[in-house]
């Protein structure tokens, strides 16, 4: 008896060639054979009206011959002059200083902002409408004109004051502030530090220090309180245009007076202070490393 | 803060973006499942045009959840509805780019274009069997969940297929 579906078995592999010679013939086999071998010739291309740049006019055209519903036009437009026109007000004006050295720039209110290398501030068009709202990346000094109150927002931190003059860093989780005149009020973590005159504020310490350094109105050399050692080679490789690879065991943060125009000086500071060493690679590149 | 959207929903596919990456993915499987299912490339072009067309056009009603599924049905609901229409049924014609090989000689030539002919007036589902077998290489256990049918049914209709083109080529070499 024939066996069911033999040929469909038979083209799959699980039928020998003998079995369908024998139930139908040998001249049989080689004909279905043949069948199947061209059917590998067997070639199905896409026609060219539908590749992808031939199709996708179609669609294009399609949108366009849509029925134009009038009063839904209309509502686009509003929307579109709505969204335009805010857009316009809520524009924010991003300045990025990449250079190597303290850039000074004036806020539409003439406060004055100087940023330090690799520092950003941000502030939109709406600036002083009811208050002076300024975002912040990195090491910024503020001098502030009596006026709207004026706040300074990091991802960790924020800052309030009316008019003085201070000193903001944020760097990844630290958070630090320096008031050189008036007072400024810091939020950090949901508290409220009021700082006046000569105090600072950091994320490491979370204490308000009496004493900070002199230095702050000067462009040569930076004063430090409590900032990790991570941020000071971000600025060293700002500054020298050169790459620093710190390899320590754990954190480390600086308090002290950095000259940002000497290289050797800076490294030397940051070596005698927690006994580090400095590798030399090439002209570069630099390893700081710890001693032992 | 910049908002992302949901990870749970589908992306839509009125984004021309998503839309064209779908294309590129489904239109030549389609087309060669309505190739098999027609017969003709003519007609199976003529589908998958409307398909696609007609996914873009009501976009807003589909996501690409199911959206495999949702292409070829609507390909096979377009294809019943083509048919009626053409009247096209038992006069499919391959057309002439199916055999691309241009190092065949005349004999074989000759032998695939008898072969071509008697494939055109197989049964449409004995054609759709053989084609997704022979031409896509899979197995009737992945045909027959494609056509939702028995694997029994998949391997009866591949017999049949092949019993059918043996004897209309034996005919036709015979004449010769």
């Amino acid at each position: 008896m024939k066996q069911k579906n033999y040929l469909a078995q038979w083209s799959q592999g699980y039928e020998s060639d003998e079995t369908v010679g024998n139930l139908e013939s040998t001249q049989a086999l080689e004909l279905y054979k043949k069948i199947l071998k061209s059917t590998e010739s067997i070639k199905i291309d896409l026609p060219t009206s539908l590749e992808w740049d031939i199709f996708s006019k179609k669609i294009h055209r399609k949108v366009s011959v849509k029925k134009l519903n009038l009063r839904l036009i209309w509502s686009m437009a509003a929307s579109l002059i709505l969204f335009f026109g805010l857009n316009y007000y809520l524009t924010a004006y991003k300045t990025v200083n990449s250079d190597g050295i303290v850039k000074q720039i004036e806020l539409p209110d003439g406060s004055l902002a100087k940023l330090n290398p690799g520092s950003s501030i941000k502030f939109r068009r709406t600036f002083n409408w009811f208050n002076r709202n300024v975002k912040m990346k990195g090491d910024v000094s503020f001098i502030v004109k009596k006026g709207n109150p004026f706040n300074v927002y990091s991802t960790v931190g924020k800052v309030e004051v009316l008019g003085t003059t201070f000193r903001v860093l944020s760097f990844e989780n630290y958070f630090g502030v320096i008031c050189k005149e008036g007072s400024v009020s810091v939020t950090h973590e949901n508290n409220k530090i009021s700082l006046t005159a000569g105090k600072g504020y950091n994320s490491i310490t979370k204490t308000v220090t009496k004493k900070v350094g002199g230095y702050f109105d000067n462009n040569d050399r930076l004063y430090y309180q409590s900032t990790p050692l991570t941020y000071i080679v971000f600025v060293i490789e700002k500054v020298y245009g050169i790459s620093v690879e710190l390899i320590t065991s754990k954190p480390y943060y600086f308090t002290g007076v950095l000259p940002i125009k000497n290289k050797e000086e800076v490294f030397k500071i940051l070596s005698e202070t927690f006994s580090l060493k400095v590798r030399v690679n090439d002209d570069t590149h630099f390893q700081i490393i710890e001693s032992n | 803060m910049d908002s992302t959207p949901s990870s749970t929903s589908s992306p839509s596919i009125c984004n021309e973006s998503h839309y064209k990456k779908l294309y590129l993915e489904y239109s030549k499987r389609l087309y060669r499942f309505l190739v098999y299912t027609f017969g003709s490339s003519v007609d199976a072009e003529d589908v998958t045009q409307n398909v696609f067309l007609k996914l873009w056009e009501e976009c807003s009603r589909f996501n690409q959840k199911n959206i495999k599924s949702l292409i070829f049905t609507m390909g096979k609901n377009m294809s019943i509805n083509h048919i009626k229409k053409h009247k096209r049924q038992g006069s499919f014609v391959f057309s002439d780019r199916v055999f691309s090989n241009p190092e065949l000689q005349l004999e074989e030539k000759e032998f695939n274009k008898k072969l071509i002919q008697s494939i055109e007036q197989l049964n449409e589902n004995e054609r759709l069997v053989f084609m997704m077998s022979r031409m896509d290489d899979l197995s009737y256990k992945e045909i027959a969940i494609h056509l939702n049918i028995s694997q029994k049914t998949v391997e009866k209709r591949m017999h049949r297929a092949l019993k059918f083109l043996h004897d209309r080529l034996s005919v036709n070499l015979k004449k010769k």
